[in-house]
């Protein structure tokens, strides 16, 4: 039977879209080849655990597809990594099922064959190694949250785009070459020569795990094409296995072989470690010459091209991940990150949105789903019709694309260091995270900084207060957390506490670069990366893994949690301590440690909410804190260096970090009280923005994005009703146009009316394809936690 | 500014990010007294001259803190809620302070033509990008001719922008006149014909607004001219005012489009926050059905009438 392509898609969908579940294989196989390769080089030893996982894990074709490659057992299944920790899956898998949010089915079997299995892994993990060697100064700055690394503590790196071109034009026959000749050529009285011959082997070992892999999906598209009735199926089955036999090993010739070859590649990284954010950089650029010559011998119409890219999108939203309960608070919602990235200029800065751009928004509007994300480089030679589809799609409530303003994207990039040509060849990872494309270990989303928690030290000489241990407030410890700062009775100007909150966030720092430091060296000697290894750009050149300064680009990039929750304190006590004299310092601490107890705390609370200004109204006596928190945090991180020689650069972003964190920050002078949410991203705090969404991009202005190469999210929402015809498109697209104007580096909209949330939260069965942005990514809003969806629910809403 | 633009009146709200309200992002200020006494109105607080106390009893937890930090005395607790003795109030916002509920607000604030000025000039790269600008409204923006001509002129001269009046055209036919040069764009309200009705339902006769649209349709026609009838089930939907206004809409030189506007309740809550009445007639009226409004914009377009929608 001939399906038409909504058939297939809507075939597909109901294949791919179902409740998530435990895949144990992976930790069943891994342990097993761990058990079998005791002793063995670690390059080599991962390659034999992926080969023993690429060889034997339970692999599937979805009806209706035209695309193979699938992560675990079935659809959304997620995966157990037990290289990483153990400790956390153990204590924590049997609330999977029912945790508030991001929930897993587990059964029981599967419990017990876990309990056994991480038996094997106790103190072999890479936690455990990294328990062993922090120093307690970070250890206690993890346990009370004012700094935490959910993702490299239990993960792999993530965070990445594949040199897709050259597995395209090469294959991995190609690549084995390469390193082939690279060995041949190894000087072996050199000083390196072991680690690079040992790195060399374990990637030519690697690469026959490859072909295992597609070689069994071959033979699967064969065996089931044989016992298939229909025709057209068994046709379609045929052209996979030799689509299977083809790539990736060899060269891609036409568009459906590289759309293979595509996800091949892309989901491999998702098996060999769970690291997030695997992203598929500029999709509608190395794509084209295949669509381009496809179509121009008349093989391709552009409804077989956006059905087959509707079968690709398609696969990636067979990908997850089980995040413990403390990553489930940060990265709440089921987002990977599989990021697509249109439009954009070349290497000589011309535009180079194509058809393949606007088949990928088609694409989208077909399938529907939350992977994969897409982001559009929004500059000023972008084709009017293609920002105009783009903001259309948005504006439908898609919730994609997210929008990148090229210009200080790029001038962010060189001013780490990058030659032009490469800053202008950059992709979008899962949040606001840009990178040179197949180029880049980025360290992304490495920790997270609690800039609230900070400010409310440098409140407190160092002192900490305020202790929320997972269940309960404590409001009444009294630790020495961060260095001597002074006390604040003792300010005489806001240079004093500025200075003050700066010594904390530079402690903090220190220890959070401690901690990333250690663990890309533990990284390094027990999980190399060898399939990432593969596909980044350098690692083969310099014989070096991915994950030791392989690739050709290397940062460190940890996150800031409540930084406008830290610069509208900074500006209520400029106001109402130093200014206006409202209240004394005094008085203002004994408010804070009061947590605004009794009517006088309240009536101080209620003054500082109204009475002073707040970022997000383009009020420079607020947004100049807020500018100052940025650069100060940037500054923070000049001069330190890791182990892949690269540098460290901010980013400001939290994910939804900006709940677990606001459990753990005590009240602050923003008037907000201990335990409340932090701000949003780099968004003003919940409700304090009152004039609309001009004034808040105003606001955000001032930050010099150009120091943040790993950016920040910026999530705007929008009332349903903000275009209901042409015209109001055409507004909602010059308001782009502005946000280009502005150096706005990323924003995304989220439009909604609270009433459907709430509708949601309380009938989520009805609500089961709301799809919600979750800073930086999308979510399904049911799949969300209760006080995600609050947040949500009571971010200012911006009608017009 | 260059010029000295020191006149103040009463803003009750400068609103960003508009696009309902002439073309592209603009902002639009309210300025605050009105001539006319719409039963409908939906901006009651703009009505008066004078800054006035809205409190909301809707959020209202009737704690008593407004009662114990108002000192004159002017708010009291009853059985059904906050009173508020109006002759009273000095409108000195200490309630506005106390209330963890945020139920008070003070509507209207003088303000100086330069400060609103300079507000307006923040979105200034939105208007470019957009073609948008500055929208006066009410209130009545013409019932203040020389604070509204300084603004204007302002927006003209210094910013740069397009500027556009909402109003009702209820003023003398000089104060029009002298603004006009500075208007690019006029929406004006078009709600009943019939001067006796008119002065029976709005409180004000049709005559002059009548003539005052005819001027700007006929002696100015470079200026973008929009006709907009709210559309108020029972009051101004009768067959009789709608050839009516067809007929007058005709009988301009050039043609002038109308945007018919369904009556809407958002209002209504706000009568009660202001010790305002809101007449037991208007109250009983529902917002028209979309084939109701379907149905209007067929007969006007029978009668030879461009219907726009904005």
């Amino acid at each position: 039977m001939k399906l038409s392509r909504k058939e297939r898609v809507e075939r597909i969908r109901k294949q791919v879209h179902i409740d998530r579940t435990v895949d144990t294989a992976r930790a069943r196989l891994v342990t097993e080849s761990y058990r079998e390769t005791e002793g063995m080089a670690s390059p080599l030893r991962r390659a034999k655990a992926l080969q023993k996982i690429l060889g034997e894990m339970p692999i599937y074709i979805h009806d209706g597809q035209l695309l193979v490659g699938n992560q675990g057992e079935r659809s959304r299944a997620g995966l157990i990594f037990p290289e990483f920790q153990w400790d956390a899956t153990l204590s924590e898998m049997e609330s999977w099922a029912t945790r508030p949010g991001d929930k897993f089915a587990i059964t029981p079997e599967q419990v017990a064959e876990l309990k056994e299995l991480l038996q094997y892994w106790k103190g072999r993990t890479v936690r455990d190694r990294a328990n062993s060697v922090l120093p307690e100064s970070v250890q206690r700055s993890l346990q009370y949250g004012i700094i935490s690394n959910a993702n490299y503590l239990m993960s792999g790196h993530g965070h990445f785009i594949p040199d897709f071109p050259k597995i395209l034009e090469k294959g991995f026959h190609g690549v084995r070459r390469e390193i082939e000749e690279r060995m041949a050529a190894l000087d072996q009285t050199a000083a390196d020569y072991y680690r690079k011959q040992i790195f060399y082997q374990g990637e030519l070992e690697t690469i026959k795990a490859v072909e295992i892999f597609a070689a069994r999906y071959a033979e699967l598209a064969e065996k089931t094409a044989a016992e298939t009735e229909d025709a057209d199926r068994r046709e379609e089955l045929a052209r996979i296995a030799r689509n299977c036999r083809r790539v990736p090993m060899e060269p891609a010739r036409d568009y459906w072989e590289a759309l293979q070859c595509i996800w091949f590649v892309q989901v491999i990284p998702q098996i060999e470690v769970n690291g997030l954010s695997v992203c598929l950089g500029r999709m509608d650029q190395y794509l084209y010459p295949y669509y381009l010559r496809d179509k121009q011998a008349e093989l391709l119409d552009d409804d077989k091209a956006l059905e087959l890219l509707d079968c690709l999108y398609l696969q990636t939203a067979t990908i997850t991940k089980i995040y413990s309960n403390e990553g489930a608070m940060i990265f709440a919602g089921p987002g990977v990150g599989q990021t697509i990235t249109l439009s954009g200029v070349d290497k000589n800065g011309k535009d180079v949105t194509n058809e393949l751009s606007y088949l990928c928004i088609d694409a989208d509007e077909d399938v529907r789903l939350m992977q994969p994300d897409i982001a559009v480089r929004n500059h000023p030679l972008i084709p009017e019709r293609f920002l105009k589809k783009c903001c259309a799609h948005a504006a439908a409530g898609r919730d994609k694309p997210k929008f990148f303003t090229d210009r200080v994207i790029i001038q962010s990039l060189q001013n780490a260091g990058i030659p032009l040509e490469d800053a202008r060849d950059y992709g979008d990872l899962g949040c606001s995270e840009i990178i040179v494309c197949g180029k880049t270990c980025s360290g992304g989303n490495m920790g997270n900084l609690c800039m609230a928690m900070c400010f409310d030290l440098a409140m407190h000489d160092g002192v900490q207060h305020w202790y929320y241990d997972g269940k309960d407030f404590h409001p009444d410890i009294h630790l020495q957390m961060g260095p001597h700062t002074g006390d604040p009775r003792t300010f005489r100007s806001m240079e004093d506490l500025r200075k003050a909150y700066s010594q904390q966030v530079r402690y903090f720092v220190k220890q959070l670069a401690i901690l990333d430091n250690v663990l890309d060296n533990i990284q390094t000697e027990l999980v190399p990366h060898v399939f990432y290894s593969l596909i980044v750009d350098g690692c083969i050149d310099s014989g070096r893994d991915f994950t030791g300064g392989g690739a050709i680009y290397n940062h460190t990039s940890p996150l800031a949690a409540g930084p406008i929750t830290a610069s509208d304190s900074l500006a209520a006590v400029k106001k109402a301590v130093f200014e206006d004299r409202m209240v004394s310092m005094e008085e203002l601490l004994r408010a804070l440690d009061s947590n605004f107890a009794g009517e006088s705390g309240e009536e101080l609370r209620q003054m500082l909410i109204k009475r002073v200004p707040k970022f997000g109204n383009d009020d420079d006596a607020a947004d100049e804190e807020a500018v100052f928190v940025v650069r100060d945090y940037y500054e923070s991180m000049q001069g330190y260096e890791n182990p892949r020689g690269g540098k460290w650069v901010p980013s400001v972003y939290n994910l939804t970090g900006n709940v677990g964190f606001g459990w753990r920050t005590g009240p602050t002078p923003d008037g907000r009280v201990g335990g409340e949410l932090l701000n949003d991203n780099i968004c003003p705090m919940q409700g304090r923005d009152l004039n609309g969404p001009t004034s808040v991009v105003k606001s955000l202005s001032k930050i010099d994005a150009s120091l943040l190469p790993q950016g920040y999210v910026f999530n705007l929402k929008f009332a349903p009703n903000i275009v209901n015809n042409e015209e109001n498109l055409k507004k909602f697209v010059s308001f782009n146009h502005s946000l280009n104007d502005y150096g706005i580096f990323h924003v995304q909209y989220n439009i909604l009316d609270g009433n459907t949330l709430l509708d949601a939260q309380q009938h989520p069965e009805k609500h089961k394809d709301l799809l919600i942005r979750v800073s930086g990514y999308s979510a399904y809003f049911v799949e969300l936690g209760k006080d995600v969806q609050d947040h949500l629910i009571h971010r200012t809403l911006h009608t017009i | 500014m260059r010029t000295p633009c020191k006149e103040q009146t009463n803003v009750f709200n400068i609103q960003k990010y508009s696009v309902h309200d002439g073309p592209g992002i603009r902002t639009i200020v309210f300025l605050q007294g009105c001539p006319l006494r719409c039963p409908w109105c939906a901006n009651p607080e703009g009505q008066p001259f004078t800054s006035v106390l809205s409190h909301n009893q809707n959020l209202c937890r009737r704690c008593g803190r407004c009662v114990a930090a108002c000192p004159k005395q002017a708010i009291c607790l009853e059985e059904d809620g906050i009173r508020v003795d109006r002759s009273a109030c000095d409108l000195c916002g200490a309630c506005v302070t106390a209330c963890r509920m945020d139920c008070y607000k003070v509507f209207g604030e003088k303000k100086s033509v330069e400060e609103v000025l300079k507000d307006v000039a923040k979105d200034e790269n939105f208007y470019f990008r957009s073609g948008g600008g500055l929208t006066v409204s009410g209130g009545e923006p013409l019932a203040h001719p020389q604070y509204l001509l300084q603004l204007l002129r302002g927006a003209k001269e210094e910013l740069g922008i397009s500027t556009a009046i909402e109003t009702t055209c209820c003023a003398g036919e000089e104060t029009l006149r002298a603004v006009a040069d500075y208007v690019d764009h006029f929406l004006c309200d078009i709600k009943l014909v019939d001067s006796g009705r008119s002065r029976e339902v709005l409180g004000v006769p049709s005559e002059q607004i009548l003539k005052n649209i005819r001027i700007l349709a006929d002696e100015y026609p470079q200026k973008s001219l929009l006709l907009r009838l709210p559309v108020i089930p029972g009051y101004n939907d009768d067959p009789e005012n709608i050839a009516a206004i067809a007929a007058f809409i005709r009988s301009l030189r050039r043609e002038i489009p109308l945007e018919l506007l369904a009556y809407h309740e958002f209002g209504k809550a706000k009568y009660t926050n202001l010790d305002m009445t809101y007449e037991p007639e208007i109250r009983r009226v529902a917002a028209p059905a979309e084939e109701r409004m379907a149905e209007l914009e067929k007969q006007f377009e029978t009668l030879g009438v461009k219907v726009v929608h904005t």
